[in-house]
């Protein structure tokens, strides 16, 4: 199976949101990582059939997705942003009418409803209005309504959002159980997530595609860029006007460790240290990532 | 797509909004029928007939005069009058049957043309209730006689009026046509003959559910404002629009279910509008009617009702799906399909609705509603004269279209919407 991008162009206005993306997508986990507004999201709604592209196409086995239209959809599953939930319905009955609209009928429609249940840990709650459920719940419903269908190609835009980090491992076991048969594109920027999981690594900027490789080819990009050294802490805020700097580490006597992404050294001390995935967000986003603001 | 449509169901319920307005509905419903029914219980309505049941059977031209002789000849038999007042009273014209009739437009217009004083049209109005006349056991047989004579004199008049109206030189040739077909319908009907009788329930029915019918039109709009709308708003649009049905399956659905809903609706205004007055007042009598019986106009106005109920409807699901805001929904579906009903009245009290505007206006929707009456017993003339149609079928007909052309379009509003969540 094989999805194709062909030039894909979105414009809001004079903006574009993607610009000329050329890609072709095979079965495994592609994570897409990208900043806010970087486009991931747009590229996501253009691949999931719910968002027209202003220029190109994305064909699926060399058919246009558009000219598939239901039978598409049919071997699809989306995980929204942000998506809504019926508050007034419970666990199960929103499965149910996601199964009814993915055209899953009768005893199989509760048989994988009681699956996808058990399998994101709702099945306590499945008969629980879901205006009661906290924002991880939802998330775990999300995800298993995308599974209902057994989805040959799996869109999923920032699923982890809202979990723990439990639940997040637990996802991502999933996500790999489940990424040998299909195609699963997984929006993110939270790099931790796709450093277990993806195939192969897309970076979105600016609508455009920067980076494309697996983790390792793309930390491979990083080598010698990335550089380790102990400052005082009152320098801190000039080396961060200055560099991209990622993890800062206390250490004694009114020292930090400092981890800089850049070209050149960037003091003479500075020592050159391994890269990682988060490395490589620095270097193409010039700005401390989230996991890395968290660790 | 059953099921889609069940779902569609589960979340109009499910709406805080919905369920609000259906038991305002309900309720205002229920008191308005109950007030009619305690009216007509206990004789607080003025009308020539009151809560006497009678057998009822046919009047024509052919048995007129039959029932006025065997009317006088019951009339002169002193032992039905109750006392010798009343008999004065009966012969005066005043009062037909003291507690259980007055006959108040004959008594009103003596009082206008000065026959009687204002003083003496008072005295036997607020006594009428007191006021013994024909005794109780010989109302049935007094009635059997009297009102096929009042319904055929009734029929006689409007029949009358409309040949009279249909000679005017000063009215436009479609208002005539329209006089003349009304005329030509009731002659037909004194010919053929009326069935007269006992119609109370159908009589308190029928008011009812004309005003319920008004009622229907807010239900159905806050009942399916919300349909495309909170899909728009709770950010479920996209979840949907990536489901192998959730495109233009469930668009067709939420069609589907808005015209089930109306047809839903006018089940239920007609269910709490009929049934408690036919129980209460009595089933009999749905024969009866000189112009049409309230068979016809059950079925007639139900028609009416349901097509005018699926337009706005559909024109609540159009801008449910171009909207988000649920006010904007609300205020343009009630501007659209009130504003018929505004523009109208403005004409008619400025004395300045054109005839065939009139009727145009009477086949939108909220006034399929409203003026079901007149649109039932409305003629036009279309194709410069070629052809004479009631203007119940134009309302059809536009129905229709329009039920196809705004589903068209709602379909293509959602599936053209803007994804924002």
């Amino acid at each position: 199976m094989e999805i194709k991008y062909s030039e894909i162009t979105k414009k809001y206005g004079d903006k574009k949101a993607v610009d000329g993306v050329n890609l072709t997508l095979n079965n495994g986990v592609c994570a897409l990582l990208g900043a806010n507004g970087s486009g991931k999201t747009t590229l996501m709604r253009i691949t999931a059939g719910i968002l027209d592209a202003t220029e190109g196409s994305v064909s699926l086995d060399g058919r246009n997705i558009k000219a598939l239209d239901s039978s598409y959809r049919n071997i699809l599953g989306y995980l929204p942003q942000n998506f809504g939930c019926y508050k007034d319905f419970k666990a199960k009955d929103f499965l149910m009418y996601m199964c009814a609209l993915k055209g899953i009928d009768g005893d199989f429609a509760k048989k994988r409803c009681k699956e996808m249940l058990e399998e994101v840990g709702l099945t306590e709650v499945q008969n629980k209005k879901i205006g009661s459920f906290s924002g991880g719940m939802k998330q775990r419903l999300g995800i298993a309504q995308s599974l209902l269908n057994e989805p040959s190609v799996l869109i999923l835009d920032e699923p982890t959002a809202g979990l723990d980090p439990k639940e997040r491992i637990r996802f991502r076991n999933m996500l790999c159980a489940l990424s040998k048969e299909r195609i699963i594109i997984y929006a993110t920027h939270i790099v931790s997530d796709i450093t277990f999981l993806a195939d192969r690594v897309l970076i979105m900027k600016d609508g455009k595609i920067v980076a494309d490789g697996s983790p390792e080819e793309l930390i491979e990009i990083a080598v010698g860029k990335v550089w380790s050294v102990n400052v005082e802490r009152s320098e801190l805020s000039r080396i961060q006007a200055r560099y991209s700097v990622g993890t800062i580490k206390d250490g004694d006597n009114g020292f930090v460790n400092v981890r800089i992404v850049s070209e050149g050294k960037p003091f003479e001390e500075a020592v050159n240290v391994k890269p990682e995935l988060d490395d490589v967000y620095l270097y193409f986003f010039g700005e401390v990532s989230e996991d890395a603001e968290a660790d | 797509m059953l099921k889609l449509i069940k779902y569609e169901f589960v979340k109009i319920w499910n709406s805080r909004i919905s369920s609000v307005v259906i038991a305002l509905v309900l309720i205002i419903s229920c008191c308005f029928s109950g007030y009619q029914i305690y009216k007509c219980k206990t004789g607080k309505v003025v009308t020539s007939i009151n809560r006497s049941e009678y057998p009822g059977g046919i009047v024509s031209n052919k048995n007129i005069d039959n029932f006025r002789d065997e009317l006088q000849e019951f009339e002169g038999r002193e032992e039905i009058y109750e006392t010798d007042s009343a008999v004065e009273n009966f012969y005066a014209g005043y009062v037909l049957k003291g507690k259980y009739d007055v006959k108040e437009d004959d008594l009103f217009e003596k009082a206008v043309t000065g026959e009687i004083t204002n003083e003496e049209y008072n005295k036997i109005i607020s006594g009428y209730n007191s006021a013994p006349c024909i005794k109780e056991e010989y109302l049935a047989e007094y009635f059997a006689l009297y009102y096929p004579i009042t319904v055929y004199e009734t029929a006689q008049r409007d029949k009358n009026i409309y040949f009279e109206n249909s000679e005017r030189a000063d009215y436009e040739l479609n208002k005539r046509i329209d006089y003349s077909m009304k005329a030509y319908n009731i002659a037909d009907n004194l010919e053929k003959g009326i069935y007269y009788g006992y119609d109370y329930g159908w009589n308190v029915a029928e008011g009812v559910f004309d005003s319920v019918g008004i009622l229907l039109i807010f239900v159905i709009i806050f009942g399916l404002c919300g349909v495309f709308s909170a899909e728009y708003n709770s950010g479920t649009d996209s979840l949907l629009m990536a489901t192998k049905k959730g495109k233009n399956k469930l668009a067709t659905a939420k069609i589907l279910t808005g015209i089930i809903y109306s047809l839903i609706c006018t089940i239920a205004g007609a269910l709490v509008s009929y049934l408690p007055s036919l129980i209460v007042l009595g089933f009999e009598g749905g024969n009866v009617g000189y112009s049409v019986t309230h068979f016809q106009h059950l079925a007639d106005k139900s028609v009416s009702l349901i097509l005018a109920c699926c337009v706005i409807s559909l024109i609540t699901l159009c801008f449910s799906a171009f909207f988000r805001k649920v006010t904007s929904i609300i205020f343009c579906t009630v501007l659209v399909s009130v504003a018929p009903i505004g523009i109208t009245m403005f004409l008619t009290s400025a004395n300045n609705m054109p005839f065939d505007a009139g009727v145009l206006l009477n086949t939108l929707p909220a006034n399929m509603i409203i003026n079901s009456h007149q649109v039932f017993q409305q003629y036009a003339t279309i194709f410069q004269g070629l052809l004479t149609i009631r203007t119940l079928y134009i309302s059809l007909v536009v129905s229709v279209l329009l039920i196809i052309l705004v589903s068209l379009l709602v379909k293509v509003l959602y599936l053209k919407h803007r994804i924002r969540n």
